[in-house]
């Protein structure tokens, strides 16, 4: 690898290769979308159900009706090349048309969480200085500022097809919850949506024969890339429900008979305790799980009880969707030696695409079984933080993307290089799958007139995964429903803590950290 | 005994006041989500001492204190 290069140019090389080297002729999704129709453009593509009535998408349609919107957008001078539109998108049809519209409109689209309070919808576009905001017909919780978007039906259809974009072209912004208290707006591309949709295509042989359900929201990256694009790219059809719904899981899983079912872990632990039947229909070959650590407890129950694997992965926002997944078929006893008889199950080998190190803190290489910062470098890594080259630098030192995850490598002679995460360095915690960080939470109680001090921290839970524990110091006539209202509009429902405790003081250090690995303790303390 | 005791368990799932919850309040609309329904089938089960038989376990079961109670109190006498 050439040695002149800057760490954010050798952070997106495989093997010293970059995406136009090593995948010159990888279509981006607008050009998918054409090559899809054209080859099998009756076939259906997605699946909507789970709402008020099922609706299906050929390849066809999808092509055709993104296209007539792409044209309007770009008419209307709501989207242009590199112009960023923000869209908080529902798991329905025209939510699905929009995103790709925007896309083959060359815009970024900046997804918005619709759960969100509108104050954080308002603090991301400020952020992404958002030119525009959309939204769907009939969408009652719609921004206040949104352009209702036309009936794609009703546009003509000899719109004219625009100008592909490239592939160093911004595709998303998608905010994260970073360890510090303002979030960073992380920039995907074309080439990293293309490069983890070849990856996964790879990984799990996607092909016109398969089908995946999913039902994770599609404003966040695994319902994003994995749900939508990886089907689009490998020809395969995709279910996406509207919402989990633990008692209708499995009549889903009947009725479309999807090979793979998207979940994240917490799922998995709602399908066991609301689901007290057997196996599971036998098309279904396994889950994927990712967004949140899986248990080894819950990979046993689900294979004792409904008779199927988990391949768990791993990724990051800023590395797209996937970097690590568990091989697929693998040998029974290998599987219980990966995933159920161990404390941590792992996450599986390097995806296509990306490499995946844990380095020390000088950057270096660790030998397998010792603990380092998980760090990857390759396609699906991002462009970098919007507007933040600090953070973007930081993150992307020695060449390497650095997750803050820590973990250690398995040489396994049958999976090959695996990888363990055994904890965070950043102050996080994983709720229900979603990133929620301890500062943005404390930052916003804070806020809040009256209340003097504020610390969070996560407490384990079997559905949930985590939940928050906020800690106060304020006084009574500040009352609970008070401070819940005031998190209810600012912060995201996984957010809100599921208990409140008030303290007199908070333990700090002299210079006035919070003293965090003390706060479990120190609320058990309080209670006994 | 069992309707307080099962406004005291929907109040706590839905993180808000049992004295607010009436009878035939719709709890799917009033912002139960799917982790708040599983958590409150592990509470009401603890709570009463029994488990809910496979055919209990849906939606129509959980749409309200009543349907809620209705059920719990079937499920007792078996």
């Amino acid at each position: 690898m050439p040695n002149n290069l800057s760490d954010g140019e050798r952070v997106r090389l495989w093997h010293g290769r970059t995406f136009w080297e090593e995948q010159p002729h990888l279509p981006l999704v607008p050009e998918l979308l054409t090559l899809r129709a054209l080859a099998t453009s009756s076939r259906p593509y997605i699946t909507f159900a789970g709402g008020t009535e099922e609706r299906v998408l050929t390849f066809g349609e999808i092509d055709d009706l993104s296209r007539r919107l792409a044209w309007w957008l770009a008419r209307e001078g709501i989207a242009s090349r590199g112009a960023t539109v923000a869209f908080a998108p529902r798991n329905d049809l025209l939510s699905v048309l929009t995103i790709f519209a925007l896309l083959r409109a060359g815009a970024i689209t900046l997804l918005l969480n619709p759960q969100d309070p509108e104050g954080r919808h308002d603090e991301l576009r400020a952020g992404a200085r958002a030119v525009a905001t959309l939204a769907i017909i009939g969408d009652a919780t719609r921004h206040r500022d949104a352009l209702v978007l036309p009936d794609p039906r009703s546009l003509p259809a000899t719109a004219p097809p625009l100008p592909l974009p490239a592939a160093d072209d911004g595709a998303f912004l998608i905010g994260t919850s970073g360890s510090t208290a303002a979030s960073k707006l992380v920039l995907q591309t074309h080439a990293n949506a293309a490069a983890n949709a070849a990856a996964v295509v790879t990984h799990h042989a996607l092909s016109a024969e398969s089908r995946l359900l999913g039902c994770l929201p599609i404003h966040h990256v695994n319902g994003l890339h994995f749900t939508l694009f990886a089907p689009l790219a490998g020809g395969a059809q995709a279910i996406l429900l509207e919402q989990f719904d633990p008692f209708g899981y499995r009549a889903a899983l009947s009725h479309y008979a999807p090979h793979v079912a998207s979940v994240v872990p917490s799922m998995l632990e709602m399908m066991l305790t609301a689901d007290r039947r057997g196996a599971l229909p036998e098309t279904l070959r396994y889950f994927v799980s990712a967004a949140a650590p899986l248990q080894a407890s819950t990979a046993k129950d689900v294979l004792e009880r409904f008779r199927r694997p988990i391949c768990q992965g791993y990724g990051l926002t800023e590395t797209t969707n996937f970097s690590c997944t568990i091989p697929t078929g693998l040998d029974p006893a290998i599987y219980r030696r990966r995933m159920i008889d161990v404390e941590i199950p792992s996450i599986g080998i390097a995806m296509a695409g990306n490499e995946v190190e844990i380095l020390d803190s000088d950057g270096r290489e660790s030998p397998p079984g010792e603990i380092g910062e998980l760090c990857m470098r390759g396609h699906n890594v991002m462009a970098g933080y919007f507007g933040n080259a600090e953070a973007t630098a930081k993150a992307f030192r020695h060449g390497w993307f650095h997750t803050q995850d820590l973990g250690y490598a398995i040489q396994d002679a049958d999976c090959g290089r695996l990888f363990v995460i055994t904890g965070r360095t950043k102050n996080m915690a994983k709720v229900a799958g979603e990133a929620v960080s301890f500062e943005e939470v404390e930052r916003v109680l804070r806020a809040l007139p009256g209340v003097a001090d504020a610390a969070v921290f996560a407490e384990t839970d079997r559905f949930y995964g985590q939940r928050l524990i906020a800690l106060l110091v304020a006084p009574d006539d500040v009352s609970d429903t008070t401070i819940r209202n005031h998190l209810k509009l600012r912060v995201s429902p996984a957010a809100q803590p599921a208990r409140m405790v008030r303290v007199d003081s908070l333990p700090r250090t002299p210079t006035g950290k919070l003293r965090r690995p003390q706060l479990a303790e120190f609320a058990a303390r309080l209670n006994s | 005994m069992v309707k307080d005791t099962i406004s005291q368990l929907v109040g706590e799932a839905l993180h808000i006041d049992p004295g607010t919850i009436v009878q035939d309040t719709d709890l799917f609309a009033a912002g139960l989500r799917s982790l708040d329904l599983v958590n409150l089938v592990v509470a009401l089960e603890a709570a009463f001492g029994f488990q809910f038989p496979e055919e209990a376990l849906n939606r129509e079961t959980f749409a309200s204190p009543a349907s809620i109670t209705d059920m719990v109190i079937r499920c007792r006498t078996i």
